[in-house]
Protein backbone atom coordinates (compact mmCIF):
# COMPACT_ATOMS: atom_id res chain seq x y z
CA UNK A 1 0.00 0.00 0.00
CA UNK A 2 1.55 3.22 -1.20
CA UNK A 3 1.97 6.36 1.37
CA UNK A 4 -0.50 8.98 1.49
CA UNK A 5 0.21 12.29 0.09
CA UNK A 6 -0.02 14.78 2.83
CA UNK A 7 -0.25 18.47 2.11
CA UNK A 8 -2.79 20.80 4.22
CA UNK A 9 -5.36 21.06 1.12
CA UNK A 10 -5.10 17.59 0.12
CA UNK A 11 -8.19 16.12 -0.40
CA UNK A 12 -9.98 19.27 -0.54
CA UNK A 13 -10.93 19.08 -4.18
CA UNK A 14 -11.81 15.40 -3.47
CA UNK A 15 -14.39 16.44 -0.40
CA UNK A 16 -15.69 19.16 -2.73
CA UNK A 17 -16.57 17.01 -5.60
CA UNK A 18 -18.26 14.30 -2.78
CA UNK A 19 -20.77 16.93 -1.18
CA UNK A 20 -21.57 18.06 -5.12
CA UNK A 21 -22.45 14.98 -6.02
CA UNK A 22 -24.42 14.47 -2.37
CA UNK A 23 -26.26 18.00 -3.10
CA UNK A 24 -27.05 17.11 -6.81
CA UNK A 25 -28.55 13.93 -5.68
CA UNK A 26 -31.16 15.83 -2.78
CA UNK A 27 -34.19 16.07 -3.50
CA UNK A 28 -35.33 19.55 -5.39
CA UNK A 29 -31.94 20.01 -6.37
CA UNK A 30 -32.03 18.53 -10.10
CA UNK A 31 -35.23 20.19 -10.29
CA UNK A 32 -34.22 23.50 -10.01
CA UNK A 33 -30.65 23.11 -12.24
CA UNK A 34 -33.35 21.49 -14.61
CA UNK A 35 -36.08 23.98 -14.47
CA UNK A 36 -34.39 27.22 -14.50
CA UNK A 37 -33.05 27.00 -17.92
CA UNK A 38 -35.79 25.21 -19.54
CA UNK A 39 -37.51 28.40 -17.56
CA UNK A 40 -35.07 31.20 -19.46
CA UNK A 41 -35.26 28.97 -22.81
CA UNK A 42 -39.37 28.99 -23.02
CA UNK A 43 -39.14 32.94 -21.87
CA UNK A 44 -36.94 33.46 -24.81
CA UNK A 45 -37.74 31.29 -27.37
CA UNK A 46 -41.12 30.46 -26.45
CA UNK A 47 -42.03 33.81 -25.79
CA UNK A 48 -40.00 36.16 -27.23
CA UNK A 49 -38.95 37.66 -23.76
CA UNK A 50 -36.26 39.82 -24.38
CA UNK A 51 -32.69 39.47 -22.98
CA UNK A 52 -33.15 42.43 -20.06
CA UNK A 53 -36.15 40.68 -18.24
CA UNK A 54 -34.81 37.36 -18.65
CA UNK A 55 -31.23 38.45 -17.54
CA UNK A 56 -32.83 40.35 -14.44
CA UNK A 57 -34.67 37.00 -13.39
CA UNK A 58 -31.62 34.93 -13.46
CA UNK A 59 -29.05 37.58 -11.75
CA UNK A 60 -31.00 39.94 -9.65
CA UNK A 61 -33.36 37.59 -8.36
CA UNK A 62 -32.61 33.88 -9.02
CA UNK A 63 -28.56 33.81 -7.96
CA UNK A 64 -28.93 35.20 -4.84
CA UNK A 65 -31.64 33.20 -3.58
CA UNK A 66 -30.48 30.25 -4.92
CA UNK A 67 -26.90 31.12 -3.58
CA UNK A 68 -28.66 31.48 -0.16
CA UNK A 69 -30.33 28.75 -0.13
CA UNK A 70 -27.68 26.43 -1.17
CA UNK A 71 -24.63 28.72 0.60
CA UNK A 72 -26.30 29.46 4.13
CA UNK A 73 -26.31 26.44 5.31
CA UNK A 74 -23.17 25.32 4.02
CA UNK A 75 -21.63 23.99 7.49
CA UNK A 76 -24.54 24.56 9.81
CA UNK A 77 -26.26 21.78 7.77
CA UNK A 78 -23.43 19.73 9.06
CA UNK A 79 -23.62 20.91 12.39
CA UNK A 80 -26.68 20.08 12.81
CA UNK A 81 -26.65 16.24 11.37
CA UNK A 82 -23.55 15.91 13.46
CA UNK A 83 -21.39 14.77 10.68
CA UNK A 84 -19.04 17.41 10.68
CA UNK A 85 -16.81 15.24 12.91
CA UNK A 86 -16.01 13.17 10.25
CA UNK A 87 -14.53 15.77 7.82
CA UNK A 88 -12.50 17.88 10.98
CA UNK A 89 -10.89 15.42 12.18
CA UNK A 90 -8.93 14.57 9.10
CA UNK A 91 -5.36 16.16 8.64
CA UNK A 92 -7.01 18.88 6.04
CA UNK A 93 -6.74 22.39 6.96
CA UNK A 94 -10.36 22.91 8.13
CA UNK A 95 -10.61 26.09 5.83
CA UNK A 96 -9.52 24.21 2.79
CA UNK A 97 -12.54 21.90 3.90
CA UNK A 98 -14.66 25.23 4.47
CA UNK A 99 -13.77 26.06 0.73
CA UNK A 100 -14.51 22.85 -0.56
CA UNK A 101 -17.98 23.03 0.88
CA UNK A 102 -18.61 25.98 -0.15
CA UNK A 103 -17.81 25.14 -3.73
CA UNK A 104 -20.43 21.87 -3.47
CA UNK A 105 -22.62 24.59 -2.13
CA UNK A 106 -21.64 26.92 -5.36
CA UNK A 107 -22.27 23.98 -7.97
CA UNK A 108 -26.12 23.41 -8.62
CA UNK A 109 -26.14 27.22 -8.69
CA UNK A 110 -23.75 27.53 -11.28
CA UNK A 111 -25.50 24.51 -12.98
CA UNK A 112 -28.95 26.19 -12.40
CA UNK A 113 -27.80 29.73 -13.39
CA UNK A 114 -24.84 29.78 -16.16
CA UNK A 115 -27.25 28.29 -18.54
CA UNK A 116 -29.93 30.18 -18.02
CA UNK A 117 -27.34 33.51 -17.86
CA UNK A 118 -26.38 31.89 -21.67
CA UNK A 119 -29.78 31.60 -22.89
CA UNK A 120 -30.74 35.45 -21.69
CA UNK A 121 -28.11 36.52 -23.91
CA UNK A 122 -28.84 37.78 -27.65
CA UNK A 123 -25.35 37.55 -28.90
CA UNK A 124 -22.59 35.85 -27.77
CA UNK A 125 -20.91 38.91 -26.35
CA UNK A 126 -24.00 39.44 -24.23
CA UNK A 127 -24.15 35.82 -23.31
CA UNK A 128 -20.74 35.82 -21.55
CA UNK A 129 -21.50 39.06 -20.25
CA UNK A 130 -24.01 37.52 -18.41
CA UNK A 131 -22.65 34.15 -17.61
CA UNK A 132 -19.71 35.89 -16.21
CA UNK A 133 -22.07 38.19 -14.02
CA UNK A 134 -23.50 34.68 -13.06
CA UNK A 135 -20.61 32.94 -12.10
CA UNK A 136 -18.84 36.06 -10.30
CA UNK A 137 -22.66 36.97 -9.05
CA UNK A 138 -22.47 33.20 -7.40
CA UNK A 139 -19.35 32.98 -6.23
CA UNK A 140 -19.78 36.59 -3.99
CA UNK A 141 -23.12 35.55 -3.00
CA UNK A 142 -22.85 32.18 -1.85
CA UNK A 143 -19.18 33.14 0.04
CA UNK A 144 -20.92 35.93 1.83
CA UNK A 145 -23.99 33.83 2.64
CA UNK A 146 -21.41 31.20 3.63
CA UNK A 147 -19.63 33.69 6.42
CA UNK A 148 -22.75 34.76 7.65
CA UNK A 149 -24.19 31.45 8.22
CA UNK A 150 -20.98 30.80 10.80
CA UNK A 151 -21.90 34.04 12.39
CA UNK A 152 -25.62 33.41 12.87
CA UNK A 153 -27.85 30.79 13.57
CA UNK A 154 -30.17 31.42 11.10
CA UNK A 155 -28.74 33.16 8.56
CA UNK A 156 -31.61 32.50 6.13
CA UNK A 157 -33.72 35.19 7.51
CA UNK A 158 -30.94 37.42 7.56
CA UNK A 159 -30.06 36.76 3.77
CA UNK A 160 -33.51 37.34 3.13
CA UNK A 161 -33.86 40.37 4.30
CA UNK A 162 -30.28 41.87 2.85
CA UNK A 163 -32.00 40.31 -0.84
CA UNK A 164 -35.46 41.52 -0.37
CA UNK A 165 -35.11 44.75 1.81
CA UNK A 166 -31.43 45.97 1.52
CA UNK A 167 -30.62 45.51 -1.81
CA UNK A 168 -34.48 46.20 -2.88
CA UNK A 169 -34.23 49.89 -1.30
CA UNK A 170 -31.18 50.37 -1.94
CA UNK A 171 -31.15 49.68 -5.81
CA UNK A 172 -33.62 52.70 -5.51
CA UNK A 173 -31.47 55.60 -3.54
CA UNK A 174 -29.97 57.84 -6.70
CA UNK A 175 -26.48 58.31 -7.11
CA UNK A 176 -23.80 55.72 -5.08
CA UNK A 177 -25.27 54.09 -2.66
CA UNK A 178 -27.12 51.38 -5.00
CA UNK A 179 -23.29 50.61 -5.57
CA UNK A 180 -23.15 49.31 -2.30
CA UNK A 181 -25.23 46.50 -3.33
CA UNK A 182 -24.04 43.36 -4.99
CA UNK A 183 -26.79 43.07 -7.01
CA UNK A 184 -26.06 46.57 -8.59
CA UNK A 185 -22.08 45.42 -9.81
CA UNK A 186 -24.01 41.41 -11.27
CA UNK A 187 -26.15 43.86 -13.22
CA UNK A 188 -23.04 46.25 -14.31
CA UNK A 189 -20.98 43.20 -15.17
CA UNK A 190 -24.05 41.48 -17.49
CA UNK A 191 -24.79 44.39 -19.40
CA UNK A 192 -28.48 45.29 -17.59
CA UNK A 193 -29.97 48.36 -16.61
CA UNK A 194 -30.24 49.62 -13.53
CA UNK A 195 -33.47 51.31 -11.97
CA UNK A 196 -33.78 54.92 -12.15
CA UNK A 197 -35.60 57.76 -10.20
CA UNK A 198 -36.67 60.31 -11.43
CA UNK A 199 -33.64 59.37 -14.46
CA UNK A 200 -30.85 59.24 -12.16
CA UNK A 201 -29.35 55.82 -11.89
CA UNK A 202 -26.29 54.59 -9.77
CA UNK A 203 -23.03 54.27 -11.32
CA UNK A 204 -21.14 51.14 -10.49
CA UNK A 205 -18.15 52.46 -13.31
CA UNK A 206 -16.61 50.22 -15.29
CA UNK A 207 -17.87 45.97 -15.95
CA UNK A 208 -14.35 45.23 -15.01
CA UNK A 209 -14.57 47.22 -11.65
CA UNK A 210 -18.01 45.37 -10.56
CA UNK A 211 -15.98 42.07 -11.70
CA UNK A 212 -13.44 43.17 -9.07
CA UNK A 213 -15.84 44.57 -6.25
CA UNK A 214 -17.70 40.82 -6.08
CA UNK A 215 -14.30 38.49 -6.77
CA UNK A 216 -13.08 41.14 -3.56
CA UNK A 217 -16.57 40.20 -1.68
CA UNK A 218 -16.18 36.27 -2.66
CA UNK A 219 -12.42 36.49 -1.56
CA UNK A 220 -13.15 38.37 1.51
CA UNK A 221 -15.79 36.44 2.90
CA UNK A 222 -13.89 33.35 2.17
CA UNK A 223 -10.55 34.37 4.05
CA UNK A 224 -12.81 35.74 7.18
CA UNK A 225 -15.31 32.49 7.25
CA UNK A 226 -11.55 30.23 6.99
CA UNK A 227 -10.62 31.90 9.91
CA UNK A 228 -13.54 31.29 11.73
CA UNK A 229 -13.46 27.57 10.91
CA UNK A 230 -9.57 27.04 11.74
CA UNK A 231 -10.25 28.84 15.77
CA UNK A 232 -14.28 27.72 16.30
CA UNK A 233 -14.49 24.63 18.81
CA UNK A 234 -16.19 21.79 17.29
CA UNK A 235 -19.60 22.01 19.15
CA UNK A 236 -21.95 19.78 17.46
CA UNK A 237 -25.84 20.38 18.33
CA UNK A 238 -27.58 17.88 20.38
CA UNK B 1 -0.73 -4.19 10.88
CA UNK B 2 1.95 -3.29 13.67
CA UNK B 3 3.37 0.45 14.74
CA UNK B 4 6.94 0.88 14.86
CA UNK B 5 7.81 1.75 18.32
CA UNK B 6 9.69 4.81 17.44
CA UNK B 7 6.54 6.06 16.76
CA UNK B 8 4.73 5.27 19.67
CA UNK B 9 1.72 7.66 20.98
CA UNK B 10 1.81 9.77 24.22
CA UNK B 11 -1.05 11.84 25.47
CA UNK B 12 -0.20 14.03 27.97
CA UNK B 13 -3.40 16.27 29.71
CA UNK B 14 -2.26 18.69 32.23
CA UNK B 15 -4.17 20.93 34.19
CA UNK B 16 -6.98 20.68 31.75
CA UNK B 17 -10.53 22.46 32.77
CA UNK B 18 -13.04 22.69 29.96
CA UNK B 19 -15.63 25.01 30.81
CA UNK B 20 -19.26 24.72 28.94
CA UNK B 21 -21.20 28.02 30.01
CA UNK B 22 -21.55 27.54 33.51
CA UNK B 23 -21.19 23.68 33.43
CA UNK B 24 -17.86 22.57 34.49
CA UNK B 25 -17.50 19.58 31.74
CA UNK B 26 -13.61 18.83 32.77
CA UNK B 27 -11.79 19.45 36.46
CA UNK B 28 -8.11 19.68 36.34
CA UNK B 29 -7.51 16.81 34.60
CA UNK B 30 -3.98 15.53 34.75
CA UNK B 31 -3.23 12.22 32.76
CA UNK B 32 -0.99 10.52 30.46
CA UNK B 33 -1.74 8.09 28.21
CA UNK B 34 0.71 5.58 26.17
CA UNK B 35 0.22 2.51 24.01
CA UNK B 36 -1.92 -0.44 24.64
CA UNK B 37 -5.94 0.05 25.46
CA UNK B 38 -7.13 2.44 28.32
CA UNK B 39 -10.36 2.28 29.13
CA UNK B 40 -11.93 5.68 30.20
CA UNK B 41 -14.56 4.74 32.77
CA UNK B 42 -17.56 7.17 34.12
CA UNK B 43 -21.21 7.69 33.81
CA UNK B 44 -23.09 9.58 31.12
CA UNK B 45 -22.12 13.28 31.72
CA UNK B 46 -18.99 12.69 33.49
CA UNK B 47 -16.91 14.44 31.31
CA UNK B 48 -15.35 11.41 29.02
CA UNK B 49 -16.67 12.36 25.39
CA UNK B 50 -15.36 15.96 26.67
CA UNK B 51 -11.89 14.61 27.15
CA UNK B 52 -12.00 12.45 24.06
CA UNK B 53 -13.56 15.86 21.90
CA UNK B 54 -9.99 17.52 23.66
CA UNK B 55 -8.07 14.89 22.57
CA UNK B 56 -8.98 14.55 19.07
CA UNK B 57 -8.76 18.38 18.44
CA UNK B 58 -12.50 19.66 18.04
CA UNK B 59 -12.46 21.76 21.78
CA UNK B 60 -9.95 23.98 23.08
CA UNK B 61 -9.38 23.49 27.46
CA UNK B 62 -9.84 26.44 29.25
CA UNK B 63 -6.97 26.43 31.28
CA UNK B 64 -4.43 23.69 31.12
CA UNK B 65 -2.74 21.95 27.94
CA UNK B 66 -3.36 18.93 25.93
CA UNK B 67 -0.53 17.69 23.89
CA UNK B 68 -0.86 14.17 21.02
CA UNK B 69 2.94 13.47 20.33
CA UNK B 70 4.04 16.58 21.68
CA UNK B 71 1.57 18.91 19.47
CA UNK B 72 -1.47 20.92 20.39
CA UNK B 73 -3.90 18.77 18.70
CA UNK B 74 -6.62 21.78 18.32
CA UNK B 75 -7.50 22.10 14.44
CA UNK B 76 -4.07 20.53 13.60
CA UNK B 77 -3.79 18.31 10.64
CA UNK B 78 -0.44 16.67 11.83
CA UNK B 79 -2.16 15.42 14.79
CA UNK B 80 -5.32 14.21 12.79
CA UNK B 81 -2.80 12.38 10.22
CA UNK B 82 -2.14 10.00 13.06
CA UNK B 83 -5.27 9.43 14.76
CA UNK B 84 -8.73 7.27 14.11
CA UNK B 85 -11.86 8.77 16.33
CA UNK B 86 -15.20 7.03 16.47
CA UNK B 87 -17.22 9.45 17.52
CA UNK B 88 -20.20 9.05 19.65
CA UNK B 89 -22.75 10.21 17.89
CA UNK B 90 -24.30 7.34 15.75
CA UNK B 91 -24.67 10.18 12.74
CA UNK B 92 -23.62 10.05 8.74
CA UNK B 93 -23.86 10.45 5.45
CA UNK B 94 -26.94 8.33 5.37
CA UNK B 95 -27.12 8.06 1.43
CA UNK B 96 -23.85 6.22 1.21
CA UNK B 97 -23.14 2.71 1.58
CA UNK B 98 -20.66 1.56 4.24
CA UNK B 99 -17.57 1.69 1.55
CA UNK B 100 -18.15 4.75 -0.08
CA UNK B 101 -18.21 6.81 3.36
CA UNK B 102 -15.25 4.97 4.66
CA UNK B 103 -13.50 5.54 1.01
CA UNK B 104 -14.14 8.97 1.24
CA UNK B 105 -12.91 9.62 5.03
CA UNK B 106 -9.88 7.50 3.73
CA UNK B 107 -9.23 9.97 1.25
CA UNK B 108 -8.97 12.63 3.24
CA UNK B 109 -6.06 11.35 4.67
CA UNK B 110 -4.22 11.85 1.11
CA UNK B 111 -4.93 8.46 -0.30
CA UNK B 112 -5.95 8.06 -3.88
CA UNK B 113 -9.04 6.56 -5.11
CA UNK B 114 -8.04 3.08 -5.60
CA UNK B 115 -5.77 2.71 -2.18
CA UNK B 116 -8.32 4.65 -0.56
CA UNK B 117 -11.04 1.83 -1.28
CA UNK B 118 -8.46 -0.90 -0.84
CA UNK B 119 -7.53 0.52 2.57
CA UNK B 120 -11.64 0.85 3.20
CA UNK B 121 -12.38 -3.06 2.33
CA UNK B 122 -9.77 -4.37 4.74
CA UNK B 123 -10.95 -1.84 7.40
CA UNK B 124 -14.59 -2.72 6.88
CA UNK B 125 -13.24 -6.67 6.92
CA UNK B 126 -11.66 -6.13 10.21
CA UNK B 127 -14.71 -5.14 11.54
CA UNK B 128 -16.67 -7.87 10.64
CA UNK B 129 -18.63 -5.76 7.49
CA UNK B 130 -17.59 -7.32 4.49
CA UNK B 131 -20.63 -9.00 3.70
CA UNK B 132 -22.65 -5.57 4.08
CA UNK B 133 -20.37 -3.11 3.19
CA UNK B 134 -22.41 -1.97 -0.29
CA UNK B 135 -25.42 -1.32 2.16
CA UNK B 136 -27.00 2.18 2.09
CA UNK B 137 -26.02 3.17 5.49
CA UNK B 138 -29.68 3.77 6.42
CA UNK B 139 -30.35 0.76 5.71
CA UNK B 140 -28.01 -0.51 8.29
CA UNK B 141 -28.83 -1.65 11.93
CA UNK B 142 -27.54 0.09 15.06
CA UNK B 143 -24.58 -2.49 15.37
CA UNK B 144 -23.62 -2.14 11.75
CA UNK B 145 -23.69 1.60 11.97
CA UNK B 146 -21.26 1.06 15.10
CA UNK B 147 -18.98 -1.19 13.12
CA UNK B 148 -18.86 1.15 10.06
CA UNK B 149 -17.87 3.90 11.84
CA UNK B 150 -15.16 2.27 14.02
CA UNK B 151 -13.60 0.96 10.56
CA UNK B 152 -13.64 4.80 9.32
CA UNK B 153 -11.63 5.31 12.70
CA UNK B 154 -8.88 2.52 11.99
CA UNK B 155 -8.67 2.79 8.10
CA UNK B 156 -5.69 4.46 7.58
CA UNK B 157 -4.07 2.39 10.07
CA UNK B 158 -3.59 5.30 12.78
CA UNK B 159 -0.88 5.02 16.00
CA UNK B 160 -4.07 6.52 18.04
CA UNK B 161 -7.52 5.24 18.25
CA UNK B 162 -10.04 6.75 20.41
CA UNK B 163 -13.21 5.52 20.57
CA UNK B 164 -15.85 6.71 22.04
CA UNK B 165 -18.64 4.37 23.32
CA UNK B 166 -18.12 2.17 20.53
CA UNK B 167 -19.37 -1.13 21.90
CA UNK B 168 -23.09 0.53 21.94
CA UNK B 169 -25.78 -0.88 20.02
CA UNK B 170 -24.40 -4.54 19.35
CA UNK B 171 -25.46 -7.62 19.63
CA UNK B 172 -23.58 -10.36 22.13
CA UNK B 173 -21.47 -11.51 19.29
CA UNK B 174 -20.72 -8.54 17.61
CA UNK B 175 -19.77 -6.96 20.93
CA UNK B 176 -17.34 -9.95 21.04
CA UNK B 177 -15.47 -9.49 18.23
CA UNK B 178 -15.44 -5.93 18.71
CA UNK B 179 -14.10 -6.60 21.92
CA UNK B 180 -11.34 -8.84 20.38
CA UNK B 181 -10.63 -5.87 17.91
CA UNK B 182 -9.75 -3.34 20.05
CA UNK B 183 -7.67 -6.24 22.07
CA UNK B 184 -5.63 -6.23 18.70
CA UNK B 185 -5.66 -2.83 18.03
CA UNK B 186 -3.52 -2.28 21.69
CA UNK B 187 -1.76 -5.38 21.30
CA UNK B 188 -0.31 -3.72 17.89
CA UNK B 189 0.87 -1.04 19.91
CA UNK B 190 -1.62 1.51 19.15
CA UNK B 191 -2.59 3.94 21.75
CA UNK B 192 -6.44 2.94 21.78
CA UNK B 193 -8.82 5.11 24.55
CA UNK B 194 -12.00 3.65 24.55
CA UNK B 195 -14.79 5.47 26.50
CA UNK B 196 -17.72 3.47 28.17
CA UNK B 197 -20.31 3.50 31.27
CA UNK B 198 -20.67 0.04 30.55
CA UNK B 199 -18.11 -1.64 33.01
CA UNK B 200 -17.87 -5.17 32.29
CA UNK B 201 -17.64 -4.42 28.74
CA UNK B 202 -14.11 -2.25 29.20
CA UNK B 203 -12.78 -5.20 31.59
CA UNK B 204 -12.91 -7.34 29.05
CA UNK B 205 -11.08 -5.15 26.49
CA UNK B 206 -8.24 -3.57 29.19
CA UNK B 207 -7.33 -3.51 32.50
CA UNK B 208 -5.42 0.12 32.24
CA UNK B 209 -8.37 2.40 33.48
CA UNK B 210 -9.28 6.05 33.81
CA UNK B 211 -12.23 6.87 36.10
CA UNK B 212 -14.20 10.25 35.58
CA UNK B 213 -16.74 11.57 37.35
CA UNK B 214 -18.19 15.24 37.41
CA UNK B 215 -15.39 16.19 35.21
CA UNK B 216 -12.47 14.97 37.42
CA UNK B 217 -10.03 12.06 37.12
CA UNK B 218 -11.26 9.54 39.88
CA UNK B 219 -8.37 7.15 39.73
CA UNK B 220 -5.99 5.58 36.70
CA UNK B 221 -3.99 2.68 36.54
CA UNK B 222 -4.50 -0.98 36.57
CA UNK B 223 -7.48 -2.39 38.12
CA UNK B 224 -5.86 -4.42 40.57
CA UNK B 225 -3.57 -2.06 41.35
CA UNK B 226 -6.34 0.35 42.30
CA UNK B 227 -8.10 -2.48 44.18
CA UNK B 228 -5.11 -2.83 46.30
CA UNK B 229 -5.67 0.97 47.12
CA UNK B 230 -9.29 0.24 48.59
CA UNK B 231 -7.95 -2.34 51.36
CA UNK B 232 -8.83 -0.55 53.86
CA UNK B 233 -12.26 0.19 52.15
CA UNK B 234 -15.12 -2.06 53.49
CA UNK B 235 -15.46 -5.19 51.26
CA UNK B 236 -18.64 -6.43 50.88
CA UNK B 237 -19.43 -10.24 50.82
CA UNK B 238 -22.03 -12.65 49.62
CA UNK B 239 -22.42 -16.14 51.41
CA UNK B 240 -25.26 -18.60 50.52
CA UNK B 241 -25.89 -20.84 53.11
CA UNK B 242 -29.12 -22.86 54.55
CA UNK B 243 -29.95 -21.24 57.88
CA UNK B 244 -28.52 -17.69 57.22
CA UNK B 245 -29.40 -16.08 60.25
CA UNK B 246 -27.53 -18.17 62.47
CA UNK B 247 -24.74 -17.37 60.71
CA UNK B 248 -25.17 -14.19 60.81
CA UNK B 249 -25.89 -13.57 64.09
CA UNK B 250 -22.19 -15.23 64.75
CA UNK B 251 -20.20 -13.69 62.36
CA UNK B 252 -21.62 -9.92 63.34
CA UNK B 253 -19.56 -10.53 66.54
CA UNK B 254 -16.39 -10.85 64.66
CA UNK B 255 -14.70 -7.38 65.02
CA UNK B 256 -13.73 -7.08 61.14
CA UNK B 257 -17.36 -7.63 60.35
CA UNK B 258 -18.85 -4.19 59.78
CA UNK B 259 -22.68 -5.17 59.32
CA UNK B 260 -25.08 -8.50 57.42
CA UNK B 261 -27.99 -8.81 56.02
CA UNK B 262 -29.94 -11.85 54.94
CA UNK B 263 -31.18 -11.94 51.70
CA UNK B 264 -34.24 -14.31 51.09
CA UNK B 265 -34.13 -17.51 53.57
CA UNK B 266 -30.98 -18.87 51.98
CA UNK B 267 -28.25 -15.98 51.81
CA UNK B 268 -26.56 -13.14 53.67
CA UNK B 269 -24.20 -10.24 52.71
CA UNK B 270 -21.91 -9.01 55.38
CA UNK B 271 -19.32 -6.27 54.96
CA UNK B 272 -15.89 -6.95 56.61
CA UNK B 273 -12.76 -4.12 56.61
CA UNK B 274 -10.45 -7.76 56.67
CA UNK B 275 -11.45 -9.98 54.13
CA UNK B 276 -8.49 -13.00 54.68
CA UNK B 277 -9.38 -12.24 58.56
CA UNK B 278 -13.22 -13.64 56.82
CA UNK B 279 -12.00 -16.23 55.48
CA UNK B 280 -10.26 -17.74 58.02
CA UNK B 281 -12.78 -17.45 59.96
CA UNK B 282 -15.99 -18.45 58.15
CA UNK B 283 -15.63 -22.34 58.13
CA UNK B 284 -15.27 -22.58 61.84
CA UNK B 285 -18.06 -20.98 62.21
CA UNK B 286 -20.06 -22.45 59.40
CA UNK B 287 -18.61 -26.13 61.35
CA UNK B 288 -19.67 -24.98 64.13
CA UNK B 289 -23.58 -24.28 63.42
CA UNK B 290 -23.31 -27.39 61.13
CA UNK B 291 -24.16 -25.38 58.40
CA UNK B 292 -22.82 -25.80 54.87
CA UNK B 293 -22.18 -23.15 52.76
CA UNK B 294 -23.47 -23.44 49.27
CA UNK B 295 -21.75 -20.58 47.48
CA UNK B 296 -19.02 -17.72 48.48
CA UNK B 297 -18.54 -14.16 46.32
CA UNK B 298 -17.92 -10.84 46.27
CA UNK B 299 -20.31 -8.41 44.23
CA UNK B 300 -16.98 -6.30 45.14
CA UNK B 301 -15.02 -8.45 42.72
CA UNK B 302 -15.53 -6.54 39.49
CA UNK B 303 -15.06 -3.25 38.20
CA UNK B 304 -18.12 -2.37 39.12
CA UNK B 305 -17.82 -2.21 42.56
CA UNK B 306 -14.32 -0.30 42.13
CA UNK B 307 -16.21 2.16 39.88
CA UNK B 308 -18.77 2.41 42.53
CA UNK B 309 -16.12 3.01 45.48
CA UNK B 310 -14.68 5.54 43.36
CA UNK B 311 -17.38 7.30 42.55
CA UNK B 312 -19.89 7.47 45.43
Amino acid sequence: MSAPSRGRWTGAGFWAGFHLARNMRRRGTLLWVLAIPLLAAVMRLGFDVSREPVGQLVLVFLVPLMSLAFGGGVLREEVEDQTLTYGFTRPVDRAALYLARLAAAAGPVLLATVPAAAIAGDGPTASLRLVTAAILGTMAHTALFGLWGLLVRRPTWLGLAYVLVWEQALQNVPGWLATLTLRAHVRNLGGLSAPSIGGFAGDPGSWWGSALVLVGVAVVSVVLAGGIVRRRELVLSR
Amino acid sequence: MTIDAASVATMRIAGVTKMFGTVRALDEIDLELGPGVTGLLGPNGSGKSTLLKLISGQLRPDTGTVRVEGLDPFAQPEVFARLGLCPEQDKFYEEQTGEAFVTALTRLHGYGAREAKARAQAALARVGMTEHMRKPIRAMSRGMRQRTKIAQAIAHDPPIVLLDEPLTGTDPLGRADLIALVRALGQEGRCVVVSSHVLHEVEAMTHQVVLVRYGRLRAQGDIGRLRALLDDRPYRFRIEVGRPRALAAALIALPHVQATEVVGESALELTTTDLMALCRALPGEAARLGLVIDQLGSPDADLESLYRYLIE
